[in-house]
């Protein structure tokens, strides 16, 4: 984008855009995580559940 | 007498303007500030005494192919070496610990970001343009290395300034963010407790900096340089087997870079770039930036609770600590909270979005990058 000229137009955009990006970013982020961490928790349990069978 | 004559123009003194005395004493105050009171020593020291070599005549420290010119140019400005290798350190430094145990928390990082969008429109209506308004957006994010990555790349010229503003205001976040706290949270609100996190497992904190990075990179590939050495830094931290790597990741190296980055900032501070008008407009978007900051992250945080159910809230001064200021946000979240019910510890919830909030600024200089940036 040009640095010398710019319009109100572009401003808005890069405001609406980085905005709402961040957010939507970081809401995936937090999706992901919740995700991730229920996968692991049902890993360790699993590999928990495991070790008590085999001693 | 001619070799007189030429020795006494060689000579600094005569070649002393009012601005390089000017120069000078801003460069005390910020290392009396660093000594006596405490403000971020590790870098206003070096920009401090840095500032003080720029501005001695004819020294010529930052001059084409000279010793301080030649780290800014390949380590700042060229190549942009340092920020992610700050970034590293500051990951292998990091517990992501409380945002794995509370990832709602992220959300109050990314509204915190409200700072840095109100100042890009305020630094638009006092004449910069939008490369600059975003250089000066992203103080508000309270991280010091993303300023200086995202203005290195959009607006050098403005790197001191800004620079410099993002380490004072991160400095004075125990003075400028109470009074808004209070101003936006009611006594009732203060005084919720919040009940203690679980430890996330082994399996959790390795995973979480891979899981991490490959979502945000994907998403912002304009912030990978800082996001990747962010959580391999982490990695480090986490995976317990290069203890060696985390070690020099957050002391060795780390401090290596900051005293560099620091002298090259101080060195982009001649008297004839700083004393200008524009750099007092950049001081005071840059509070304006903390402020705005601070409000949006509370105001989410209200927002959130007015959703969760009776002892599930959240107590709305974890939002303030969304700016990444890392750990001093959450450390004021904790003594205001404690001014309203002594017995209430708030400081491992607070790091959540504390953390969140240098993601969420990385993000933010990411899309500004990828939207501004040659």
């Amino acid at each position: 984008m040009e640095s010398s000229t710019w319009t109100w137009g572009q401003a808005l955009t890069v405001f609406a855009v980085g905005f709402s990006g961040v957010f939507i970013c970081l809401l995936i982020l937090q999706i992901g995580v919740n995700l991730y961490s229920f996968c692991s928790r049902l890993i360790v349990s699993h590999l928990e559940k495991k070790k008590i069978k085999n001693s | 007498m001619d070799l007189f004559t030429t020795a006494v123009r060689g000579m600094g003194f005569v070649n002393l303007s009012l601005g390089h005395v000017i120069m000078w004493f801003i460069a005390i105050t910020l290392i009396y500030l660093a000594i006596a009171k405490g403000y971020e020593p590790l870098l206003l020291i070096p920009i401090g005494f840095g500032i003080i070599l720029t501005n001695l005549p004819l020294a010529n420290l930052m001059a084409e192919n000279h010793f301080l010119w030649v780290f800014y140019h390949y380590a700042i400005e060229k190549w942009d070496l340092i920020p992610p290798i700050i970034f590293m350190g500051i990951g292998a430094m990091t517990d992501f610990g409380p945002v794995i145990a509370a990832p709602k928390t992220l959300l109050l990082g990314a509204a915190a970001q409200l700072g840095v969008y109100i100042t890009f429109f305020g630094a638009l209506l006092l004449g910069f343009n939008l490369q600059e308004a975003a250089s000066i957006g992203i103080i508000g994010g309270a991280d010091g290395p993303t300023t200086i990555f995202l203005t290195s790349k959009l607006a050098p010229h403005l790197l001191g300034a800004n620079a410099v503003a993002a380490y004072s205001y991160m400095a004075l976040v125990p003075i400028i963010q109470p009074p808004i706290m209070k101003l936006m949270t009611s006594e009732a609100e203060r005084k919720i407790r919040m009940k203690p996190l679980r430890t996330p497992s082994k399996l959790e904190k390795v995973g979480f900096p891979i899981m991490a990075c490959m979502l945000i990179i994907l998403m912002v590939p304009d912030a990978a340089p800082l996001m990747g050495m962010f959580m391999v830094g982490n990695l480090f931290r986490e995976c317990g087997v290069v203890e060696r790597l985390s070690d020099t990741a957050q002391n060795a190296l780390i401090n290596i870079v900051t005293i560099f980055l620091g002298l090259c900032i101080g060195a982009t501070m001649p008297a004839e770039v700083f004393l200008v008008k524009k750099t007092l407009f950049v001081f005071a978007l840059g509070c304006v930036a903390f402020a705005f900051s601070t409000a949006g992250g509370l105001a989410l945080a209200k927002l959130m609770n007015l959703f969760l159910p009776e002892g599930k809230k959240i107590n709305p001064l974890i939002g303030s600590a969304g700016v990444s200021a890392v750990p001093m946000a959450a450390r004021v979240s904790q003594n205001v909270a404690r001014e309203a019910d002594k017995k209430n510890y708030i400081l491992m919830q607070a790091m959540g979005p504390n953390v969140a909030g240098v993601i969420g600024t990385a993000v933010a200089a990411g899309f500004f990058l990828a939207m501004l940036g040659k």
